[in-house]
């Protein structure tokens, strides 16, 4: 009979399950308590996580954008330099086609003896206005002209000079194409 | 598992007990006697003294009990202290069942409780009890021995003991088997009972083999049993079963 103990049945008993019950009760609280903290603290380490994807992304997106914004800006300075250029380059025909033109104008005046007093190029309009020797000489350098240039020269007007009998004042018109074409045309006729 | 780690627990809580109390009746006096842990293996009376009642209260009354033993003086006095109490084996019953095995232990108390309570003429709620299962032998019965008392008793000790500031009713141990775990424990054996005083007694748990051979070698064995029950009667007897008590805290 060394270990028997009369409190045991009922009252220890009693008092022990009724431990054991609350052991358990505050185990699975306790438990419990454990898995909600470490759920929670997974979630808030998940959503750090997340904030720090969603600040590289913002970040990422920021500098995408910057990047589009400055190759809109490249793309508009570029546009605007090729404009710059084709202007400087119809300039440069122009100017091309001008030369040729004065120049193939001054050489028949020399050749032919003429006087050249107006050279007038207006919306693609050309008037031309001197005095030859000579009504023929006149004639053949209209003739020559129109034929160098592929286009026709018309004579609008002839005066008699006052001073010398043979000497006449006339005033040429044409059409002057485009500026490409004019140049194209006047190297096409050029001997 | 629960249970496993309560047992534990509370083996762990007795393991580290430095000092328990044994209170034994002896008439209307009550021996209270505390033992301490000296060494590893060495236990010591710290304290022995009597317990008597006041003049003049009916015999029958034991509530005085819960007064003298706040008075007493006690090593740690903000604590509480472990106190074993004995039962006379007047007050109780005993005996052996028998439980086949495929009975689950789960009923054991219910079936032990019936048997008390037919034992004592009492209502199964009345009762008190402790039993134990002897080890599995080669038949297809448990030999279940048991013990029990009327619960009024129980009842009492716990308001007296509840009512005694400081102290805490761990264990109410039959007489005979708190005398008999002392007497085995003592050191120099039954015959210092009679020669040492009571604060010096010493104790040894854990060496009952000396005893325990004496008990299985015949005549020995009975003269053993003839000193224990004469030192028993003796009037150091309750502080032996007091002692007893005491050392049930480190059993």
């Amino acid at each position: 009979m060394s270990g028997f103990n009369l409190l045991h049945f009922p009252t220890l008993d009693r008092q022990q399950s009724r431990r054991r019950q609350w052991r358990a009760v505050w185990t699975g609280v306790g438990l419990g308590a454990v898995l909600a903290g470490s759920w929670v603290q997974w979630q808030s380490w998940q959503t750090d996580k997340l904030h720090q994807s969603l600040h590289e992304l913002q970040g990422q997106l920021s500098e995408r954008k910057r990047q589009i914004e400055s190759r809109q800006q490249q793309a508009q300075k570029n546009e605007i330099l090729r404009q710059q250029l084709d202007q400087l380059m119809r300039l440069q025909s122009q100017q091309q086609a001008w030369t040729l033109l004065q120049s193939s104008v001054l050489e028949e005046a020399q050749s032919l003896g003429l006087s050249l007093q107006r050279l007038h190029v207006e919306a693609g309009r050309i008037d031309i206005q001197g005095q030859a020797p000579t009504a023929q000489a006149m004639t053949r350098a209209v003739q020559r002209l129109s034929e160098r240039w592929g286009q026709p020269l018309h004579l609008v007007s002839l005066e008699a000079s006052s001073a010398a009998a043979s000497v006449v004042t006339f005033v040429w018109q044409g059409t002057w194409p485009g500026v490409a074409d004019g140049v194209v045309s006047l190297n096409k006729a050029k001997p | 598992m629960q249970q496993a780690w309560g047992r534990l627990w509370q083996k762990m809580g007795i393991r580290a007990a430095r000092q328990a109390w044994g209170l034994a009746p002896a008439g209307q006096a009550w021996a209270l006697v505390g033992v301490a842990r000296h060494e590893s293996d060495l236990w010591r009376v710290q304290v022995a003294t009597w317990l008597t009642p006041p003049a003049g209260v009916p015999v029958v009354d034991a509530s005085w009990l819960s007064q003298a033993l706040s008075d007493v003086p006690r090593p740690k006095a903000g604590t509480r202290h472990r106190l074993a109490m004995g039962m006379p084996e007047q007050n109780l019953v005993a005996g052996q069942m028998t439980c086949p095995v495929d009975v689950p232990q789960e009923t054991w108390p219910v079936e032990v409780q019936l048997e008390v309570a037919q034992a004592l003429n009492l209502p199964p709620e009345d009762v008190n009890f402790d039993f134990e299962p002897e080890a599995l032998g080669t038949g297809a019965v448990h030999q279940i021995r048991w013990v029990g008392c009327a619960r009024a008793l129980v009842v009492d000790y716990q308001r007296w003991i509840g009512a005694a500031h400081g102290w805490h009713l761990s264990c109410v141990e039959p007489e005979i088997a708190a005398a008999r775990r002392a007497a085995q424990a003592l050191v120099g054996g039954l015959p210092s009972l009679l020669q040492q005083a009571p604060q010096d007694w010493q104790f040894r748990l854990g060496s009952d083999k000396e005893s325990g051979d004496l008990h299985d070698d015949g005549m020995a064995g009975v003269h053993w049993e003839r000193v224990f029950q004469e030192a028993l009667a003796s009037p150091a007897g309750p502080r032996l079963v007091a002692s007893g008590l005491a050392l049930k805290a480190w059993t």
